[in-house]
């Protein structure tokens, strides 16, 4: 098979006055002729996707109350009654590397290991992730064709305390080392679809990039084992970027830009966000500019106001304060399963091959902990969602009686999206097996 | 020198203390030790500021946000590195600032003179090549050295020269100069404050910052601006080591007015003044609540410490206690005053606010309480945590934080008492809510109220049983209390260390602290002694591989000759010895064992028999008959005509000093497990033939100094894998130069070969600085296994007094044979009892 043309080679043959044409299809043409396959030749992509919440659920309502094919939704699942066939809820894990409820529920689930602490000197700790976490486990298998490793997106503002990047960041390379959620989705249009290109400046781009990863190596050898490690993270930074500039590119026609959705009399405008990211994240899968995405819809321990159910208080707060049975933290679980729900139904309406976006998915959907008022790291509130290119089977509730490892869940995630990996975790969150019944 | 110290002098307008009264005399404590040095990345100012210094062009697009930790963005600037989407961002950043600069040729040629645009417009005025390059030379001398703070070397003055030499041809001079401007700005140089010190002569332990490190860290830290001319002199002249001489340039820096934006920055953080951003208030209960409010919020406050703490110079504890204000109309509006005439919106706020200081005004009020009540407890904590420097825990889980609804019969503080009652709750709650009490006269937004629920309000309290009634006196309370100038002072520290304080460096920061406070607790004095101090001026060697004297030379050899090694930065450097190799049939001993070619075996073409080689020749193609079980002996056991045939995992017996001579430091008996040996049992196993190309640790089978057990093994068993610590690191935060090998990195090692498709591991077999080289087992089998089980083969690897080491590879070893395997290496993970270990050779 041909090898496509790399961009900086069209490029440098555009600069040389040669007759190679820039290649920028519409949508339609991304596709081949029978429009089961990339115009390249190459099947259509399966996609690797975190969805996040942070302070759990309410347990009892959360649960569905059926186990196996079929399931029937809970009260607090009720919103994606209609998409069961594409979502499994995995239910009765814990994580095994548990001593405080937010950071390990976080970087538990997220890298299947414990986190790594900042510094001793007070009480309440600091943390940053021990590793990479799932999403990016994915990105360096199945990220690297296009021309975004992985996107990260957030809804609801960071409302933190300062307590490391574990409670203000998802998506994470390693510690101290995590790809930012962008929350305003003009800036994030703009990322994916803007700017215009400038041949020139181009190749001068890449020049300069190989220019700094020699300064970088150069210093690399005189500094300590540590800011060894923080410079070849920069590397890796810089060849990421390099990688961008030789994708081919994914051009299709974009939707209208979006505004930047402001707070209202401080009042978040959760559901219009939630809707345009979705549409933004569905066409950039649908275009193929990534194959990797996570969505940061709350942060761990989050601060939001969830006033669209009548919270006045932040759900954080709120999951301490309120007696059970919770009935405000009730109702902000169901609105966020609801914000789930308009995502998924996104991708299932968006139409790709013979199928849908949804079909050619594998999502690990959870949260940083069980039960808010509890904090508990067991009964972990896991769902994947979307049938894998036929991997996963999808509409299936599986419920272990032994409080499984979450990490089984979240490698079945990733096989799920044909991930290559054999183990997931380390140290008490290490595993090797997966959930069988949720592959087909 | 004496220059310097009349620069220093020559703007003295009489604000600045006489001569006498500065601080040459550095504070010292015994047993300081410095901290470990660490790349600082540049805070979101600091970049700005650094980019418009050397351009003149203000840069608004966006940045990576800066890390908070511990309260400081400086601490996280130690810690934090440069994600995907941070170089992102830095790329397109720098390339605005280089292209604000040199739009169009004429700006390249106003800046340069070097007449390169030109080229293009007028060849007239065009230098000849031979100039222009020179011409452009120059200007990269001085672009790299304002923008990386320090000197270039040779050698990246040609990188940049040659890149616009590459670039210009293809894209013309325009963007090739913009291009050399962004490389600039890219870089690590720029990105991170480098520091790497140089051996301190006085104290071979610990190594001292740099003339330009110096400097770049004075400027950064106290103004968040890059070194301006003066500085950059004294560095080049070598002065500013003598901290004398680093302290009067402090002085004069902390006079401007770039000093002072930093000072009332950090500030800001230590009153946490951008959680203000984050705070919601109920829109129906609090509807003046916009963020043009709390912007007026954090103005006051930070201009209530300007003029405090910078212009006046007052002492640090007035803080707490000055009556000073500046509002806008909204926020007097708030305070339920008139607006100031004075166009600042200076005023004295009136007795009767009973507000005191910072901790009374509508910024701490509003960030430590809910959305529509007060929280006394939030109020109280952050007394505790952030002027105080004492830590509260989260309330436990379970335990259900809900107020009982008293309805309208009583205040919140009625409320809250039954904290105080509640055993599992007042011993933490009588830390803070005392203290909140004060300050239930101001509602959520810091407004003042008479009543609250329609009650009074009882405004007492109690600060570590000083009485105190109301904002006002808690103000005095705190800042009276013992512990408020050490926090103070440590608060400082982390923000110009960039580091938490460590345990040998507590000694100096009393000393420090209580030297400020004698002299009346003012900010300059402080900080100028920080400056001053060790602490600021040394750094404690990089780990891996110390030593001490910069230049040493020491010799070091391997099998296959001797070399030497010198002492670089404080590391070691690697060894000139050639390595082994492995052996080839090409007549020459490539292994260095003193044996050419030997063992050396391969299938013939047509896969039906099999080649030996004898020096430098592949004998005749030879069949195979099978028989008795092959061992790596240099015999043909089986009678197949092939010596040392399919051995793919083969245990040996190793005589002790073929591992020393293997590698010198492996100690056999005393450290079996450690890296030396590791790397031992790999070159033997590699270099002895049998087609193996490594082991995992050693067994040692007898005490007495001659033969251990290695487990080799071939290429279909055995990858050898070249990575890096830092690899490694991300896949385990443990796993670091100090800890290799360890359970840590048998983690990283774990997960690292199975990223790649290759089961699992062990190692690492050799290390060099940051080269690592590991081991991937692909065909070994991953087993569970139980300390309680492990704790029958032997002693010592129980999983209480032993988790890994040479006990558990025995251990291991045992195991896996008795599974019927040929051998074994772990724990690739363990927890608890459990233990995962991979079992190599022979099937279940």
């Amino acid at each position: 098979m041909r090898r496509p043309l790399s961009r900086r080679t069209v490029l440098r043959g555009l600069l040389a006055g040669s007759a190679v044409s820039l290649p920028l299809p519409a949508l339609e043409a991304m596709l081949g002729t029978n429009g089961d396959a990339l115009a390249s030749g190459s099947p259509l992509p399966t996609r690797f996707g975190l969805w996040f919440w942070g302070n759990g659920v309410k347990p009892t309502q959360w649960i569905p109350p059926t186990t196996g094919d079929g399931w029937v939704t809970s009260e607090e699942l009720s919103p994606l009654a209609d998409l069961t066939p594409y979502i499994s809820p995995v239910t009765g894990c814990e994580i095994k590397t548990a001593t405080h409820p937010h950071h390990s529920g976080m970087t538990g689930v997220l890298t299947g290991m414990p986190y790594y602490q900042l510094g001793t000197v007070r009480d309440t700790i600091v943390t940053t992730f021990a590793g990479p976490s799932v999403d990016q486990i994915a990105a360096s298998h199945i990220g690297k064709e296009t021309a975004f490793r992985s996107l990260e997106a957030g809804i609801t503002w960071f409302r933190g305390t300062d307590e490391g990047s574990t409670f203000q960041h998802l998506s994470h390379n390693g510690p101290n080392n995590w790809n930012a959620s962008e929350y305003d989705a003009s800036v994030f249009f703009d990322r994916l679809f803007g700017g215009g290109q400038d041949l020139r400046r181009d190749v001068a781009r890449a020049s300069v990039l190989d220019a700094v990863r020699g300064q970088a190596s150069a210093l690399r050898s005189r500094l300590g084992a540590a800011d060894q490690i923080r410079l070849e993270q920069y590397l890796d930074s810089v060849r990421q970027l390099e990688g961008r500039l030789e994708a081919d590119i994914g051009a299709c026609t974009p939707m209208d830009r979006p505004g930047s959705y402001p707070d209202v009399y401080g009042l978040e405008q959760i559901e219009e966000k939630n809707a345009i990211f979705s549409q933004m994240l569905a066409l950039a899968l649908a275009c193929d500019l990534t194959r990797v995405f996570s969505v940061q819809f709350s942060t761990a321990g989050s601060g939001v106001i969830v006033w669209q159910v009548g919270a006045t208080d932040s759900w954080h707060q709120t999951s301490h304060d309120e007696a059970d049975p919770q009935p405000t933290v009730h109702a902000a679980v169901q609105f966020t399963m609801a914000q789930l729900g308009v995502f998924l139904r996104t991708l299932r309406d968006t139409p790709e091959g013979d199928g849908n976006l949804l079909d050619r998915c594998s999502i690990l959907c959870t949260s940083e902990l069980c039960d808010g008022l509890l904090h508990s790291n067991t009964e972990f509130p896991i769902m994947i969602a979307g049938r894998g290119d036929g991997r996963l089977r999808g509409g299936h509730h599986y419920r272990s009686g032994s409080y499984r490892n979450t990490s089984d869940a979240v490698l079945t995630s990733l096989w799920g999206a044909g991930v290559p990996v054999a183990s997931f975790g380390s140290e008490g969150g290490y595993t090797t097996s997966v959930i069988s019944e949720l592959l087909t | 020198m004496l220059v310097w110290l009349m620069m220093a002098c020559r703007d003295d307008d009489g604000a600045a203390p006489p001569l006498a009264e500065l601080r040459p005399v550095v504070s010292e404590a015994a047993g300081f030790a410095p901290a470990p040095v660490a790349l600082s990345r540049l805070t979101d100012r600091q970049w700005r500021n650094a980019a418009r210094a050397l351009t003149g062009v203000t840069y608004d697009g966006a940045l990576p946000l800066d890390y908070v930790v511990y309260g400081f963005s400086a601490v996280g600037a130690s810690e934090v590195t440069v994600a995907p989407l941070d170089l992102e961002q830095y790329e397109a950043a720098a390339w605005a600032v280089a292209e604000g600069w040199l739009p169009d040729a004429l700006a390249v040629d106003q800046v340069t003179g070097c007449g390169l645009a030109a080229t293009v417009g007028e060849p007239e005025r065009a230098l000849g090549p031979d100039d222009a390059a020179l011409c452009v030379e120059r200007f990269v001398v001085r672009l790299l050295r304002d923008a990386w703070r320090r000197p270039p070397t040779t050698k990246e003055v040609d990188g940049a020269t040659s890149l616009y030499a590459d670039l210009e041809p293809e894209v013309g001079p325009t963007i090739a100069l913009q291009g050399v401007v962004a490389s600039a700005l890219l870089s690590p140089n720029f990105l991170f404050r480098v520091e790497i010190g140089a051996s301190d002569p006085a104290d071979p332990s610990r190594r001292a910052l740099t003339d330009h490190e110096l400097a770049a860290r004075l400027a950064l830290v106290l103004t968040d601006t890059p070194p301006d001319a003066t500085l950059a002199d004294a560095a080049d002249a070598g002065a500013l080591v003598a901290p004398e001489v680093l302290t009067l340039h402090a002085e004069r820096l902390l006079a401007t007015d770039a000093a002072h934006e930093a000072m009332v920055t950090f500030f800001g953080e230590m009153a946490e003044l951008a959680r203000l951003d984050l705070t919601t208030k109920d829109n129906t209960l609090f509807p003046e609540w916009t963020p043009e409010l709390v912007a007026d919020m954090q103005h006051e406050v930070r201009e209530v410490f300007r003029e405090v703490a910078l212009v006046r110079q007052q002492d640090l504890r007035d803080l707490l206690t000055t009556d000073v204000t500046y509002l806008t109309p909204a926020l007097a509006a708030v305070y339920g005053v008139p607006t100031p005439s004075d166009p600042s919106g200076r005023a004295l706020l009136p007795a009767d606010q009973e507000r005191g200081g910072v901790l009374g005004r509508a910024a701490y009020l509003s960030a430590n309480a809910h959305n529509t009540l007060n929280s006394p407890t939030r109020r109280g904590k952050a007394v505790r945590s952030r002027w105080l420097c004492q830590d509260i825990p989260a309330p436990p889980p379970g335990v259900v934080t809900a107020l009982d609804d008293i309805g309208d019969s009583g205040t919140l503080r009625d409320q809250l008492e039954v904290h105080m009652t509640d055993p599992t709750c007042n011993t933490c709650h009588a830390l803070m809510d005392p203290i909140g009490f004060t300050m239930e006269h101001f509602d959520p937004i810091g407004a003042w109220r008479p009543r609250d629920n329609g009650f009074p309000i009882d405004a007492s309290g109690d600060l570590d049983g000083v009485f105190v009634y109301g904002a006002a006196e808690l103000g005095r309370a705190v800042a009276d209390h013992p512990s408020y100038p050490g926090c103070f002072t440590r608060n400082v520290w982390r923000h110009a260390t960039g580091h938490l304080e460590l345990e040998s460096e507590d000694a100096l920061i009393d000393a420090v602290g209580a030297e400020a406070l004698a002299a009346g607790f003012r900010l300059d004095p402080l900080v100028l002694a920080i400056v001053a101090s060790e602490g600021f001026r040394t750094v404690a060697h990089p780990e891996g591989g110390v030593c001490a004297v910069e230049g040493q030379e020491r010799p070091c050899a391997t099998a296959c000759g001797d070399g030497a090694e010198v002492c670089v930065d404080g590391r070691w450097s690697g060894c000139t010895a050639p390595l082994p190799e492995p052996e080839l049939c090409n007549g020459v001993d490539d292994d260095c064992d003193d044996a050419r070619d030997e063992n050396l075996i391969r299938s013939c073409d047509d896969g039906a028999g099999v080649q030996t080689c004898t020096l430098g020749a592949w004998s005749s193609c030879a069949g195979p008959t099978a028989a008795v079980e092959e061992t790596c002996d240099g015999e043909d056991d089986d009678g197949d005509g092939s010596i040392d045939e399919d051995l793919a995992v083969d245990v040996r017996q190793v005589s002790h000093a073929a591992l020393v001579a293997a590698h010198e430091s492996c100690d056999p008996i005393g450290d079996p497990s450690g890296l030396y040996c590791r790397s031992a049992a790999h070159r033997v196993c590699g270099g002895g033939g049998c087609g193996a190309v490594s082991g995992p640790p050693l067994v040692a089978v007898d005490a007495d100094g001659a033969l251990a057990a290695v487990t080799c093994l071939t290429g279909t068993e055995a990858v050898p894998v070249g990575t890096t610590l830092g690899e490694l690191a991300i896949q385990h935060g443990g796993c670091t130069a100090a800890n290799v090998p360890s359970p840590d990195c048998n983690a990283s090692i774990n997960r690292l070969c199975a990223a790649w498709g290759f089961g699992t591991g062990y190692g690492p077999v050799e290390l060099s600085g940051d080269a690592a080289t590991i081991v991937c087992t692909p065909a070994a089998t991953v087993r569970d296994a139980y300390y309680s089980v492990l704790a029958a083969y032997g002693t010592g690897c129980d999983g209480a007094v032993g988790r890994s080491g040479p006990a558990c590879d025995a251990a291991i070893h045992s195991w896996c044979r008795d599974q019927g395997y040929a051998s074994g290496h772990g724990p690739l993970e363990n927890s608890g009892d459990l233990l995962y270990v991979a079992c190599v050779g022979g099937a279940p």
